[in-house]
């Protein structure tokens, strides 16, 4: 009887001695120029990170945010944007932006109480607006002191927002086929034009028109199924001026970007893996009449998720998002599409913002 | 098509009654009832070889007001992923998924059709009588589909009693109010039993959230749940035959909390399950053995709502309900076709369906499925040392034959002294995919194949002679299983997920388990520790068809290891549980060191005072969860509960 009462009394004091705590530790960054890799983790686990790819050293640093502040960003970074020295990282699914300072990586601030916020545009030094899944209006905030000022009923959900001076072009994607103009200076929408459903992503290029990609949702989506197109539009009379239609309703083209010249437009074309020719990054010019028959870099069994074009070296950024489980890899072209290096990112990444 | 298998359910139901009538036509004696066991080798020939993990009664007591899933994760090797009190548990045996864990409960299997799992947080102790667990290869002595392993509940009536009854009331921090009482009686031919149960919780508890930047403390939003349920069963015994009806019902409102990163604007997130079971079972007993011809149903509906407050009102992101009908016919007969030579011959017919609807979207599926299957075991006992079982079973699902199931096993005792046996089963088991891997909608893929494991395990265990006044007891279990066509969800050349047979996942490991009992003159002690080793890991292959080890699972812990001590002296009991839980990956990455949860030590103490009067008893009972006040988290950014405490009154008669 004596010695299991010992044993139980030793296996007691081992266990109590056993609790432990962890401070993380906390690192210093001094970056100049680069490029942030927003991953966007997996939906409602609250592990997106932020990446820097430091353009100069070529050095990639992973979970930059985390590491230079000891704490997550949240769940589902969707996309980030540069004003002076802050970093407006939109966190998508915690309803919230992150304002960090793009040098140190430190945090700064956090504008909370979002509904479902997506994409933001800069407008002054006291105003941009935020794009919202979950709403049918844009919030308006303070991008100096990190605030919540207001709101713009749009009438259905948000995704990309576009400006050009006074006028910022919003679509809605998510149950949406319209785009809207507003008119920053009095915050209301003034005018609407109807696109092929799901446009997920606007550029203005050098001509001042606005092209707008629309995915067409997919097969046993309710809100509809129609093949994919990209549509010119004219930003003062918000007419159409074009419209290009993709020929096979599989296509699911996404993340429509624009050249440093703002002549050339680019897209992930797919896909998700599927080997068709054009699927993988389309490069297409603003006066070509037909959208490209094969794709500018085959996608090749990888999935391309994200994509994005130095804005003054016009190299090509595209993820690997593999199986949205694995780590991502990077891979950087030069605009003429040959592979300068790649590199391993987070989960899911998606979103490109260049600090020049 | 569709006639074919109602003729074939009605031929067999035909024939399972036939059966069952011949057999209670029988002149035979009364009923069999197992000798208390002593030494291990006299057990009969058909309980062994097989590994079967009978949870104490002493346990079960112990967490009549907890969760299933509270009572595995602490006492068994079994890992429990939980997201909290009151919220989702799953559990993964043996290093396989959670839907490789079936849950039978009074024969009937009660995994929800269209996930293929089961919640523990919706299985209330005091609605459990027994609870044991087949591992591996064991499980397909009663079905098919359990790769990791199979639990089984069941209720037990109590023929030597004429009127009991126990009322409780609990109540404990985060305001959590707990109800339950059951009465039962009658005489030793017909006995019933009613157990009612009712939870409710703000679950509001204080956290230190260092997820957003604010590094304070913050109360748990939106985690209140409610919960309740009524279980009511009717034995009727005669002398041969032995005839039981149960009936559950369960109901649970529960809000989801969100993750600790949250700062959005408030969301309203929340779970409506309904569950309604039954079981009607009937044996019957003959001179060399038994027959049991079982049905029942299982039916659940679940309601799903998302919605995000705006500033102009709510806003909904999802709004769908679920509806599951599960039938199932049952029958199995045990002969002992001579001394040392035993069958086992088990049928089955299963009919789920299922409804799902997206009330945002309107849109909707209603997938069904009809399973036959079939089993036959043979034992032998070769001078009563050496044993052997060879099994085959064989399904059809949906008209379609499914693969050839094969087991075999063997058990030594006494190889190189008294009570040491060795026991190992080899198998090739098969899990069909669940309703929404094949139909969902979309991405569901009606072409899945099922998933294959062959599985491996030898347990060595010796005990001393079970009334030494230190009973103790020791067994490890080494197991090794290969599954293939894995389900995995991935993303689609659509632009959405679907369902593919494509991982394959090498797991292997180690359980031990040590039970030690003693009573010296009043004092009663009790304790049981575990320990397990899980290595659970995909097979990667490259372009060139070369074939890899990749990464450990996420959510599965290499080592996972609890204890508990239980004392017992004139009255007063005191015990205390101890669980580890190791480091757990969060990311499939290989050689990850970032995406992980770090290991965490639990240790909850109760002590408890019982007053007995005539026929009355009378108990109290303090509990303190969490002693140490721990800070961890059990799923990434999924806030815990720091020390806690519950209080319970309980009276018996």
């Amino acid at each position: 009887m004596k010695k299991p009462t010992q044993f139980f009394f030793v296996f007691f004091i081992v266990f109590l001695v056993s609790c432990r705590k962890e401070e993380p530790p906390v690192k210093e960054y001094q970056e100049d120029k680069g490029v942030f890799i927003c991953n966007e983790g997996n939906f409602m686990s609250g592990n997106s990170s932020l990446s820097f790819f430091n353009t100069n050293t070529k050095k990639i640093s992973n979970e930059v945010f985390y590491n230079a502040n000891g704490f997550p960003l949240g769940d589902v970074c969707q996309s980030m944007k540069i004003f002076g020295n802050y970093g407006f990282i939109v966190i998508n699914n915690s309803g919230k932006i992150m304002v960090l300072n793009t040098t140190t990586f430190k945090y700064i601030a956090s504008i909370s109480n979002l509904p479902s916020p997506r994409y933001l545009e800069i407008i002054s030094n006291t105003k941009a607006y935020v794009s919202d899944y979950s709403s049918h209006y844009i919030s308006i905030i303070d991008p100096s002191q990190f605030i919540i000022k207001g709101n713009i009923h749009i009438g259905a959900t948000t995704e990309a927002i576009c400006k050009s001076e006074d006028f910022i072009f919003v679509s809605s994607w998510s149950f949406g086929n319209k785009i809207y103009k507003i008119d920053s200076r009095i915050d209301k929408v003034i005018d609407s034009v109807e696109v092929v459903i799901q446009p997920n992503s606007m550029v203005f290029d050098k001509n001042n028109k606005l092209w707008v990609l629309s995915d067409g949702g997919f097969n046993g989506l309710a809100y509809g199924w129609e093949n994919a197109a990209l549509s010119r539009i004219n930003p003062e009379d918000m007419s159409i001026e074009a419209v290009f239609t993709f020929e096979n309703k599989d296509l699911s083209p996404t993340r429509l970007q624009i050249s440093q010249g703002r002549d050339t437009l680019y897209y992930l074309n797919g896909g998700w893996g599927v080997l068709h020719p054009s699927s993988g990054v389309c490069q297409m010019s603003i006066n070509d009449n037909s959208l490209p028959q094969t794709a500018l870099i085959q996608e090749n069994g990888r999935l391309f998720f994200g994509l994005g074009i130095h804005p003054s070296n016009g190299n090509i950024y595209i993820s690997d998002a593999k199986d949205y489980v694995k780590n991502s890899v990077v891979y950087r072209y030069s605009s003429q599409a040959n592979l300068l290096d790649s590199f391993k990112v987070d989960i899911g990444a998606g979103y490109f913002c260049f600090k020049e | 098509m569709k006639q074919n298998q109602y003729l074939w359910s009605f031929l067999f139901a035909g024939i399972l009654f036939l059966t069952n009538m011949n057999l209670f036509s029988q002149k035979t004696d009364t009923i069999i009832t197992i000798p208390p066991v002593d030494i291990v080798s006299e057990k009969p020939l058909k309980d062994r070889i097989v590994q079967r993990i009978k949870i104490d009664t002493t346990l079960i007591q112990n967490y009549l007001n907890n969760n299933l899933s509270d009572l595995l994760s602490n006492h068994t090797p079994l890992f429990v992923k939980t997201y909290g009190q009151g919220s989702l548990a799953t559990i993964s045996f043996r290093g396989a998924g959670a839907s490789h864990t079936s849950v039978e409960w009074n024969g009937i299997n009660i995994n929800n059709p269209m996930l293929g799992q089961v919640d523990f947080s919706q299985l209330p102790i005091i609605f459990i009588d027994q609870i044991e667990i087949l591992p591996g290869s064991s499980s397909l002595q009663n079905n098919s589909g359990a790769l990791g392993g199979m639990i089984n509940i069941s209720s037990h009536p109590k023929f030597d009693k004429k009127l009991y009854g126990m009322a409780g009331f609990s109540y404990g921090s985060f305001n959590t109010k707990q109800s339950f009482a059951q009465i039962g009686g009658g005489n030793s031919k017909w006995q019933s039993r009613l157990r009612v149960f009712h939870e409710t919780s703000d679950n509001n508890f204080e956290y230190y959230n260092n997820a957003n930047g604010l590094w304070n403390y913050e109360n748990q939003k939106n985690a209140s749940y409610e919960k309740k349920g009524i279980l009511a069963e009717t034995h009727y015994q005669a002398t041969k035959n032995l005839l039981s009806g149960s009936f559950w019902y369960h109901e649970s409102d529960r809000n989801i909390p969100p993750i600790m990163s949250f700062q959005g604007m408030e969301r309203i997130e929340n779970q409506k399950d309904r569950d309604i079971r039954t079981s009607i079972k009937w044996i019957s007993f003959f001179k060399k053995g038994n027959s049991d011809l079982n049905a029942g149903l299982s039916f659940n509906h679940l309601n799903y709502y998302l919605a995000h407050q705006t500033q102009f009102g709510l806003y909904e992101n999802y709004r769908n309900s679920s509806e599951s009908e599960s039938y199932f016919l049952k029958y199995k007969l045990e002969f002992n076709l001579r001394k040392k030579l035993f069958l086992r011959w088990n049928s089955n017919f299963d009919h789920a369906s299922a409804y799902y609807i997206d009330h945002r979207q309107d849109q909707s599926f209603n997938p069904k499925r009809n399973t036959l299957g079939s089993s036959l075991a043979l034992f032998y006992t070769h001078r009563e040392s050496t044993s052997f079982y060879i099994l085959a079973r064989k399904e059809m699902i949906d008209n379609k034959l499914t693969p050839f199931m094969p087991a075999i096993g063997m058990e030594i005792n006494n190889l190189f002294f008294k009570r040491f046996i060795i026991k190992t089963n080899l198998s090739s088991n098969y899990h069909q995919a669940s309703l929404n891997d094949m139909y969902w909608e979309p991405g569901g893929n009606p072409d899945l194949k099922s998933e294959k494991a062959i599985s491996a395990d030898v347990e060595l265990s010796y005990s001393n002679k079970q009334n030494s006044v230190l009973f103790y007891q020791i067994s490890s279990s080494f197991y090794a299983s290969l599954v293939d066509n894995w389900i995995v969800w991935q993303p689609s050349e659509f632009r959405y997920w679907t369902a593919q047979n494509i991982q394959e996942v090498f797991a292997r490991g180690l359980e031990t388990k040590t039970e030690i009992k003693t009573n010296f003159k009043k004092l009663n002690v009790v304790f049981f520790a575990n320990y397990s080793f899980t290595k659970t890991e995909n097979i990667e292959t490259d372009l060139d068809h070369i074939k890899s080890l990749g990464d450990q699972l996420i959510y599965i812990p290499e080592n996972k290891a609890n204890a508990f001590v239980n004392f017992v002296y004139s009255g007063y009991q005191l015990n205390y549980a101890y669980n580890f839980i190791g480091k757990r990956f969060t990311s499939g990455n290989e050689n990850d060191e970032r995406h992980f949860l770090p290991w965490y030590n639990l240790h909850n103490i109760g002590f408890s005072k019982k007053w007995i009067f005539k026929q009355w008893s009378s108990d109290i009972e303090l509990k303190i969860n969490n002693l140490l006040n721990t800070d961890y988290q059990a799923i990434l950014w999924r806030a815990m509960p720091k020390r806690n405490y519950s209080l319970t009154l309980k009276i018996n008669f």
